[in-house]
């Protein structure tokens, strides 16, 4: 068919803009679950022009695993510059403290992509006989390796890390707010007056 | 954008055709009967392809349901749309509803989905889709349309109740339904175009043709496939009654292989054989002859069918005592009967009449008499499976008879079940002598096994179905539960002749064997366990409660003859247990023959014996069940094969008269030629594959969750290189196979959330595979290609798409198989053999184990919700999120700073060490990858 032949034709075409695209894409992480496209697309309203928000779905990872976005922005330049800035400055959406990371997209991260073109794939079962099959053995043996030591370092370290952060900021806030409160505390059911007075210390720092 | 794409690669021609009326306020509005586009003629209520948004995805089919052109000159249509099952797979499986692979669903009811306006050019060509509906209104398909047709459907979808719909109401969406219909040949509604739309038709039935011719080229399953589909539509098309010899049929019509395949068969086989290979030709005669009714109305066929209802009769009247209503009505209106039951048996006495008329045109010898009555007796405890299985899903048709849309299918299957069954009916009737004859009827069986495999493939889910309706029937269960007993008896002994067989003569045959037939394989893991006797005894055990009452009516139906059946079963049984574990060992005059004879074909013949193997076994089981009626303990016993040897030797005496042995060998040879011709292309896996889903399937539904198990403990134990054999053929090891394009596929439901949905469930049902040490840059439909390409398995995938901390050089993908068993099997296969992706990459899979995805997203770390501690920042967080901007760069001056800079702190360390990780994994990958030697060419 002569259309698909056309439509074929294009498809260089189209994988460039496609990879034009994928500049033009910013990969943000670090996001809480509840945030939303819309959310997302307000919070960069104030620097850039959103054009597309994907969030990317996390099928075999953790749950626990903050959302990962890939934001389309108007132009090359916007990207880069969202990038700086919140390079820059921590950028919080939705919540405090913890920042929303940036960088720069891949052509992985996208889920509709276009084929690259003009690639062939082949396939091949290797002869148990051939020396190679042993290789190829231990690199499915490696790779499976591969597999469980960055599950083992996603779970273990970097969501406990991040727990353990999460979980002392907390506390320091608590330390900082019971402190507040202390204080407030004192000075409204009068006993800083008291003491003040007693220990003839001026108050008016207070 | 798909059709400004399309007009900048240069404008295609365009010219509208016949006018029919104006439209819209001003009259701006011209509406077109027709128009022609890029040199093909299209008009109203053609079916087209619609260019899909995801490039990448298989284009949409809809019907063209208007045309019209815009004031502003725009060129519009309006398209009902077609789903594919794989669109709509999600309610299909809710539903419980099996579609074949070719099969579309019109889009029907109120709502989204049902028809969008496109623009003209995103058309991407005409699409071939015929109305296989029994419907009255429906003007029948001929067989050549049948052949051709890209799609057929019977079915609409309703899109506002996501339903499925067998009949088609008056309307169908905002269709009036003698659009949805066929075209009447004399071109009612667009005469004109017709001419046109052949044309296209032929350019794309050659296309089909030629896979099919492929398909034929490399194996005789394929082709038997390939003519299954298109058996649906003939099936559709021929009555039922020619179901049985409609495959068979369709081989030949639509196989010149097949048609030789039997020719050679008639010669060969001697005389004695010659009931059998007559039946064959009988039947396939017949079942032309029926397609030549529908078609063009062969008197010659209807002469056949006439002199069959006599011959009919008289087996009827054994018939009778099973059940006397079906007895009287033999013609093939019985099928519509309201008994489910009477339908299979009509079916069968049908197919029995074929045979019988053959005979009789033969002339009616008393061999075949006797041979009639063996085989009667096998069948109908086949019969009584078939029936039970029909009553099951005739059951749930019976309501909607007028329709038949649902027995279509299911008779579909049915027919072929009843195929298989008699074949191998008649397979153990003619018991070893006939060997020959059931390696014939084994490939027909085959390829009716395989067409249902496809089919079934495609719907593992029928037979639970049918088990679960079987509760609604009542006073049936028990039948039922006979059946699928039953059916999982076959499967089993046919596992277990298929795992004797490999093991033992096959297994010099070897790789062919075992690559060819991965049925082999895998009942091969059974063999292994070499406990299969003690599996079947088991089985036997089981289902013999439920088996009992089909063996009594067998015996009260057939005094004599019954004896004779049982002899007969007893000896296939023997040579089933001869060929599987005692054959092995003792080497059986009768065993020994018939595998030595596979042996010489095994080669070219695998897929033939296997088959034969799969006949010798369901005789088997009905012999196991025989005998559990009479001696149920005696099934299995070693000593057993002797007397079944004996018998056998009365048996074929009685029955063939001549040396069995050679006979058989004579067809096996005769066969293994004809095989050999159509077994050349490397897919020669597919069928296999197929077939053991198929069996797997059957073996599913039809076992206990004990049986199940089984299984399962089985299948660790299995050679690892016979289960890698599933896939791998010695002839490909080392060979470089492109991978091409899956030809369909239905991208309809790929939304994440909708593949998430799905990839919960199949992971629950373990056909959830997860494939590592892809590309990276592979797409989805890579993905899919590689999985058709290598496994000839259709699946959906989605590539895992990259994130931050996911390796850079390792990509994944999740797929989703038709079955757990086929995800078990390419998962046995990618650990066993070594799966060398574009010369690079061995392939690592696993069944995905994802405990998480049925928890929640737990806590997101990071976000302070300590509401006390500052209610006035919650306050305005809510109210940011209320406006959707709660976003800011905190001030250097704030806590928020501070504890933004400690998390800022832990992501740089987290990026370090990702990166560290990643590059040590990169490094020992390419040092490993450095130590392929020459064959694997670095690429990256």
């Amino acid at each position: 068919m002569s259309m698909r032949r056309l439509l074929m034709a294009a498809s260089a075409e189209e994988y460039a803009a496609f990879e034009e695209r994928v500049r033009r894409t910013v990969y943000m992480d670090n996001l809480s679950p509840q945030v939303t496209e819309n959310v997302l697309k307000a919070a960069l309203d104030q620097f850039v022009n959103v054009v597309n928000v994907q969030f990317i779905p996390n099928y075999i990872n953790p749950q626990s695993l903050p959302r990962a976005a890939l934001v389309e922005m108007e132009t090359l330049n916007q990207a880069s510059a969202i990038i700086a800035e919140m390079a820059d400055s921590p950028f919080m959406v939705l919540g405090m403290p913890r920042p929303v990371r940036a960088r720069t997209a891949e052509v992985e991260m996208f889920d509709s992509r276009p084929k690259k073109p003009g690639r062939k794939i082949t396939y091949k079962w290797l002869d148990p006989e051939d020396p190679d099959f042993e290789v190829a053995r231990k690199i499915k043996v490696l790779t499976r390796k591969h597999a469980s030591e960055t599950e083992f370092l996603l779970n273990q370290h970097q969501l406990k890390e991040e727990e353990n952060l999460a979980n002392q900021q907390l506390e320091t806030l608590k330390a900082h707010y019971k402190k507040y409160e202390l204080i407030d505390a004192v000075l409204s059911d009068n006993t800083a007056k008291k003491l003040a007075d007693r220990y003839r210390i001026p108050l008016s720092d207070a | 954008m798909a059709s400004a794409e399309i007009e900048n690669s240069g404008k295609p021609e365009f010219s509208w055709g016949k006018k029919r009326g104006v439209g819209g306020k001003k009259k701006e509005v011209q509406f077109y009967e027709s128009f022609t586009y890029d040199g093909v003629e299209y008009a109203l209520y053609d079916c087209v392809y619609l260019q899909n948004k995801d490039r990448e995805a298989e284009p949409y089919v809809g019907k063209l349901v208007k045309i019209w052109k815009n004031a502003d000159n725009s060129k519009k249509i309006k398209v009902q749309w077609f789903f594919r099952p794989s669109e709509i797979s999600y309610w299909l499986e809710k539903l419980s509803v099996v579609a074949s692979e070719n099969e579309l669903f019109l889009a029907s009811g109120d709502g989204k989905g049902l028809a969008n306006v496109n623009p003209l050019e995103a058309i991407v060509g005409k699409c071939f889709v015929v109305c296989v509906s029994r419907d009255d209104r429906n003007p029948q398909p001929s067989e050549e349309q049948l052949r051709n047709a890209d799609y057929v459907f019977y079915r609409s979808f309703d899109v506002g109740q996501c339903s499925i719909l067998d009949k088609m109401n008056d309307k169908v969406g905002e269709l009036e339904v003698r659009f949805v219909f066929n075209r009447q040949e004399n071109g009612i509604d667009t005469g004109p175009i017709l001419g046109s739309k052949l044309k296209e038709k032929d350019s794309r039935i050659s296309v089909a043709y030629e896979e099919t011719l492929q398909h034929l080229g490399q194996q005789p399953h394929e082709v038997l496939e390939s003519i299954k589909e298109d058996g649906n539509h003939s099936h559709l098309v021929a009555k039922e009654d020619a179901e049985a010899g409609y495959l068979l049929s369709k081989v030949e019509t639509s196989n010149g292989h097949a048609e030789s395949f039997l020719d050679h068969l008639k010669p060969r086989v001697g005389k004695r054989s010659a009931p059998l290979v007559d039946q064959l030709n009988g039947e396939v005669t017949s079942s032309i002859s029926q397609k030549n009714n529908s078609a063009d109305a062969n008197a010659a066929t209807k002469q056949a069918k006439d002199s069959v209802l006599p011959a009919s009769k008289g087996v009827a009247g054994e018939r009778l005592e099973c059940d006397p209503p079906n007895l009287d009505d033999k013609s093939s209106k019985r099928e519509k009967l309201d008994d489910p039951v009477k339908l299979t048996e009509s079916k069968e006495k049908i197919n029995i009449e074929q045979l019988t008329s053959n005979q009789v045109d033969l002339k009616k010898s008393s061999l075949v008499s006797v041979e009639e009555k063996t085989k009667l007796g096998p069948r109908k405890d086949t019969v009584g499976l078939d029936k039970h299985r029909k009553l099951i899903k005739d059951s749930n048709v019976l309501d909607e008879r007028p329709s038949k849309k649902l027995k279509v299918q299911e008779s579909v299957k049915l027919s072929e079940d009843n195929d298989k069954n008699y074949l191998e009916k008649d397979n153990s009737t003619t018991s070893g002598s006939k060997a020959k004859g059931s390696l014939a009827a084994g490939s027909s069986a085959e390829g009716t096994g395989k067409a249902m495999l496809a089919q079934s493939s495609s719907r593992p889910v029928k037979d639970t179905k049918f088990s679960e309706d079987s509760g609604a029937l009542g006073d049936r269960p028990s039948k039922k539960l006979k059946v699928q007993e039953s059916v999982k008896l076959f499967e089993d002994k046919d596992k277990n002749s298929l795992d004797r067989a490999t093991t033992s003569g096959s297994n010099a045959k070897g790789p062919l064997f075992a690559g060819s037939s991965t049925e082999a394989i895998g009942r091969a893991k059974l063999a292994q366990n070499s406990n299969g006797l003690e599996k079947d005894t088991k089985f036997n055990e089981e289902p013999k409660a439920l088996e009992y009452q089909p063996l009594k009516k067998l015996k009260d139906k057939e005094s004599k003859s019954v004896n004779l059946s049982e002899d007969k079963s007893k000896n296939n049984l023997e040579k089933v247990n001869i060929t599987t574990s005692g054959s092995n060992e003792k080497g059986f005059g009768a065993g020994g023959l018939i595998e030595d004879k596979r042996k010489a074909t095994v080669a070219q013949n695998s897929a033939l014996m296997d088959d034969g193997l799969s006949k010798e076994k369901p005789n088997g089981k009905v012999n196991e069940l025989n005998k559990t009626i009479a001696g149920p303990e005696k099934i299995h016993t070693k000593e057993e094969p002797g007397e079944k040897m004996e018998k056998l030797s009365k048996s074929s005496s009685k029955l063939d008269k001549g040396p069995p042995a050679e006979m058989c060998e004579l067809k096996l040879s005769e066969n293994s030629n004809d095989s050999i011709g159509l077994e050349n292309g490397p897919s020669m896996v597919k069928p296999n594959a197929k077939t053991n889903l198929l069996v797997k399937n059957c073996f599913r539904s039809g076992k206990g969750p004990s049986e199940e198990k089984l299984d399962e403990k089985i299948r660790p134990n299995k050679g690892s290189t016979k289960s890698s054999n599933a896939f791998v053929d010695d002839k490909i090891y080392g060979k470089i196979f492109d991978v091409t394009q899956r030809p369909e596929k239905g991208k309809w439901f790929k939304s994440p959330g909708i593949f998430l949905e799905r990839m919960v469930v199949a992971h629950d049902e373990g056909k959830l595979v997860l494939l590592q040490n892809l590309d990276p840059s592979f797409t989805s439909a890579e993905v899919e290609d590689i999985v058709w390409s290598v496994f000839k398995e259709t699946c959906t995938a989605k590539v895992v798409q990259g994130t931050a901390i996911s390796s850079p050089f390792c990509g994944r993908a999740l797929v989703i198989f038709n079955s757990a068993e086929v995800a078990e099997r390419v998962v046995k296969a990618l650990i066993d053999g070594c799966l060398i992706i574009s010369n690079r990459r061995p392939v690592v899979g696993c069944i995905a184990n994802l405990l998480h995805l049925r928890g929640k997203q737990s806590t997101f770390h990071g976000h302070v919700s300590v509401d006390e501690v500052d209610e006035n920042k919650t306050q305005t967080r809510k109210d940011k999120r209320d406006a959707k901007s709660s976003s800011h760069s905190s001030q250097s001056n704030s806590v928020a700073y501070d504890l933004g800079t400690e998390w800022c702190l832990l992501q740089k360390r987290s990026n370090f060490w990702w990166q560290k990780l990643h590059k040590a994994h990169q490094l020992q990958y390419e040092e490993l990858m450095a130590k392929f030697k020459r064959n694997l060419v670095r690429d990256a």
